[in-house]
């Protein structure tokens, strides 16, 4: 048996063969293995079991409970009904207050009820016109009409001239701007870019913010946030004085105590999580006894 | 014991409820499964207290995040009770358990690890990146024996920690939660030579780390 073969073999964790037997009598590799490999499996045993809190068992109840009501289905089509009629709402209240119906799409109507079959009207047109054969332009009217056939004549040119204008282009829907003039959405859309605030300028670039990383701190700073000095001695965490009338001092904290965690994190002279650590609650040991001071803030 | 409180409206011992609990305690895993199905909430209370230290410990070695442990350990234990119609007793329960807390384990070390999260100890920093440099502590005479207690304490969780996923899984179930081979293979999914294989590749890892805490002269 080679060293390969006995190393596989004593992995395998079943009792060693006549052969690795053998092979570990008179192999110093392996000898050094085999100590090797029972120093690591000593090493590994002397860390601490850690046990489950006291109230596990309320937590686990707790849980079930409320993942029971998530079960009703009566309550299962809420949860996802109540999001939706919430989206909705808010997508309808943003859209009303942003005033995007008052945005020039909104306005667009016909011009002026011209269909594809009207022909260009006859250079005489403003002088056969009359009341019945253009009712349109009383509905459309919002002035009152001193002379009807003055309106008629001015009508009449207005469509021939728009009819004309349309000839080179397709047949489109137009908008009133807001001096009464028409414009195509292509001439509507370049105006808004134009006057598009810095905001809403689609050419503008902008660049994504860049979160700066929160620093964490160590127990010496946050406890020096509280207006306790502490230094480290022989691995322990002491408070070396207190100023008077600070945070520490108001909460109880004096010379002489041994800090032993921060919000329930055990102290090191590492840093300590930040966002998990605020200094609210302190366990200190004085004079063999287990403190715990929560820290006033006022 | 808990069953000697149950008392009935008198404020005597109910002998009933006495013997329910106890004879809970009795039971096999696959039976308290079946009681709970049944409707036997105590049974699943007895399931959780058989369960929750050996689980807590699991997910502290694997996230070394106390509360977090407890909680995946609670949610592990949720997720059996809303899916015991569906258990299957072809593998031990606690072959069962531990692969829903691994799946959740190795679930919050890869949103850290998307997040940078950091996650920190009374004792050391872990930042979830597995293929950092391990740097063992210098070995020095320390003053106290628990200090010297609490520093390998640290320099081995670390190594632990440092092992990548693939390695630490197998390495803490056997190592630590002292499940056999078998075991181990039935919580990975794997099979038992691939198992065997991470184990030994893991404790070869954590031999090179710790090489200058192993005494062997």
């Amino acid at each position: 048996m080679n060293c390969s073969s006995f190393q596989k073999e004593y992995e395998g964790g079943s009792d060693l063969s006549a052969g690795g037997a053998a092979h570990l009598r008179n192999c110093d590799e392996c000898q050094r293995f085999v100590r090797e490999e029972e120093a690591l499996t000593g090493l590994l045993s002397k860390l601490p079991g850690i046990q489950a809190p006291g109230d596990f068992q309320a937590g686990v109840r707790s849980r079930i409970a409320s993942g029971r009501g998530a079960l009703s289905p009566v309550w299962g089509m809420a949860r996802i009904l109540l999001p939706s009629a919430a989206m909705l709402l808010i997508a309808g209240l943003v859209v009303v207050n942003s005033g995007l119906l008052d945005s020039p799409e909104a306005n667009i109507e016909p011009v002026a009820e011209v269909k594809d079959n009207i022909s260009i009207p006859d250079k005489n047109l403003e002088t056969d016109i009359d009341q019945e054969r253009s009712p349109i332009i009383e509905s459309n009217s919002k002035e009152p009409v001193p002379a009807l056939e003055s309106k008629a004549a001015d009508y009449g040119k207005k469509v021939e001239q728009d009819l004309r204008t349309r000839q080179d282009e397709r047949l489109r829907p137009a908008r009133k701007d807001d001096s009464g003039g028409v414009q195509s959405l292509d001439q509507a859309s370049e105006a808004a870019v134009v006057t598009n605030p810095p905001g809403l300028n689609p050419e503008r670039v902008i660049k994504p913010t860049q979160r700066v990383p929160e620093k964490p701190f160590t127990a010496k700073e946050i406890l020096g946030a509280l207006g306790v000095d502490a230094e480290w001695k022989a691995g322990k965490l002491v408070v070396k004085s207190v100023a008077a009338s600070s945070i520490g001092d108001m909460s109880g904290i004096i010379a002489g105590d041994q800090i032993r965690s921060i919000d329930g994190r055990k102290v090191s002279a590492g840093t300590m999580s930040k966002g998990r650590v605020n200094g609210q609650i302190i366990k200190v040991r004085r004079e063999g006894k287990e403190i715990t001071i929560n820290i006033r803030s006022n | 014991m808990d069953t000697c409180l149950a008392l009935d409206k008198f404020g005597f011992p109910d002998t009933e409820v006495y013997h329910a609990v106890v004879s809970f305690t009795e039971l096999s895993d696959h039976e308290l499964i079946a009681a709970t199905r049944e409707g036997e909430e105590e049974a699943f209370g007895v399931l959780v207290g058989r369960y929750r230290n050996p689980l807590t410990n699991y997910l502290y070695r694997m996230l070394n995040d106390y509360e977090e442990a407890v909680d995946l350990a609670q949610e592990s234990f949720v997720r059996v009770y809303f899916a015991i119609d569906r258990y299957h007793d072809k593998y031990a329960f606690s072959t069962y358990i531990y692969r829903i807390a691994t799946n959740l384990a190795i679930s919050e070390i890869r949103k850290r690890k998307r997040r940078k999260l950091y996650s920190l100890t009374g004792l050391f920093q872990f930042d979830g990146n597995e293929d950092k440099e391990f740097q063992p502590q210098d070995e020095k005479a320390l003053p106290e024996d628990d200090t010297i207690t609490a520093e390998l304490r640290e320099v081995i969780e670390k190594a632990i920690l440092a092992l990548p996923e693939k390695y630490r899984v197998p390495i803490i179930l056997r190592e630590i939660q002292e499940l056999t081979y078998e075991e181990v293979a039935d919580v990975m999914g794997l099979g038992l030579g691939t198992t065997k294989s991470r184990i030994s590749r893991g404790r070869g890892l954590l031999k090179e780390k710790l090489g200058q805490y192993l005494d062997v002269e």
